[in-house]
């Protein structure tokens, strides 16, 4: 067993191993970043699925493209491949313009193939629901509360993928949260959240 | 609805939902990273002597690097002959004295010896 088996290697330090000619460390960093690339572009995109890998594989290979000139300790590897994914969702949103996607055209593929019992229909129902009503928002803000409460980035972590100070991360998530309460609200009984 | 507490629900839920990542995706990806990847350092970009310094160190170990320089150091001593060592011990002048004490400090030491 090697010494340092069980250990965790983190993402950085799989990145330097990569431009250093390991090809296993290609395969840890796909398996660990694709598919949270692939989710936040889907969310991004309002769930058009082709687009959303396209623009995974895209900023894939633009880290590998990168990793021979990476510099240590500037960034992390997760902060950098956001913001990536976010500049080119930007430049597919202005190209091709926003297509409004109905609710419950987008339930993920696990989701879909896994068997009905009704706690994960109902599961399924609220991603639904919520990516229905973040595909409602403002860019700016669409953006913010994702990487906040779903990719879970700090606030700093936000400024930096978005290019902009953490009050006005701040002001973006507020904003962004009132309007996904409100307009959750109107469905909140038949997601299962009932009144005392 | 009472606003942050559903709202964490609904995040939560689609935490857990992120999308599977095809096998053609995956396999897109990691034909890019092999197509990109440096390659190690090939042999024949390493110099002469990096080689011929990996093939001594393999042979001797860890003495290789002493005995080279021993090597090159007593070739030089045999080049240069015991009678021309000046090279050898710098360049003083016949003339010059090291003052290894102040001559303030043997006053000193003159009186207080006494």
């Amino acid at each position: 067993m090697a010494f340092d088996a069980g250990l965790e290697r983190s993402d950085e330090a799989l990145l330097a191993l990569y431009a250093l000619g390991d090809p296993a460390a290609a395969r840890d960093l796909a398996a660990r970043l694709l598919p949270r690339t692939l989710g936040y572009a889907a969310r991004l995109l309002n769930g058009d699925r082709a687009e959303a890998e396209d623009v995974a594989q895209e900023a894939m290979l633009r880290l590998w493209k990168i990793a021979p000139d990476w510099r240590a300790g500037e960034a992390k590897v997760t902060t950098w491949l956001y913001r990536v994914v976010t500049n080119l969702c930007s430049d597919r949103r202005r190209g091709a313009g926003r297509r409004a996607v109905p609710m419950g055209d987008d339930l993920p593929d696990a989701l879909d193939e896994a068997p009905g019992s009704e706690a994960q229909m109902l599961q399924a129902a609220r991603v639904s629901a919520l990516d229905g009503a973040l595909a409602d928002l403002p860019d700016r803000q669409r953006e913010a509360v994702i990487l906040r409460h779903i990719e879970g980035l700090t606030n700093p972590e936000i400024a930096l993928v978005m290019g902009i100070g953490v009050e006005a991360v701040e002001s973006l998530t507020a904003r962004g949260k009132r309007a996904l309460t409100a307009a959750l609200g109107q469905k909140r009984e038949a997601l299962g959240y009932y009144e005392d | 609805m009472t606003g942050t507490d559903d709202l964490d629900g609904f995040f939560a839920a689609a935490r857990e939902a992120q999308p599977a990542v095809s096998p053609k995706l995956m396999a897109q990806v990691l034909a890019d990273a092999a197509a990109f990847q440096p390659q190690p350092r090939a042999k024949a970009q390493v110099v002469w002597w990096q080689r011929a310094y990996a093939a001594m160190a393999e042979l001797w170990g860890g003495f290789a690097p002493g005995l080279a320089t021993a090597a090159v150091a007593g070739l030089a001593f045999g080049y240069a002959g015991p009678l021309s060592s000046d090279w050898l011990a710098g360049v003083m002048a016949p003339q010059a004295q090291v003052q290894m004490m102040a001559a303030s400090d043997l006053f000193l030491a003159e009186e207080f010896g006494q």
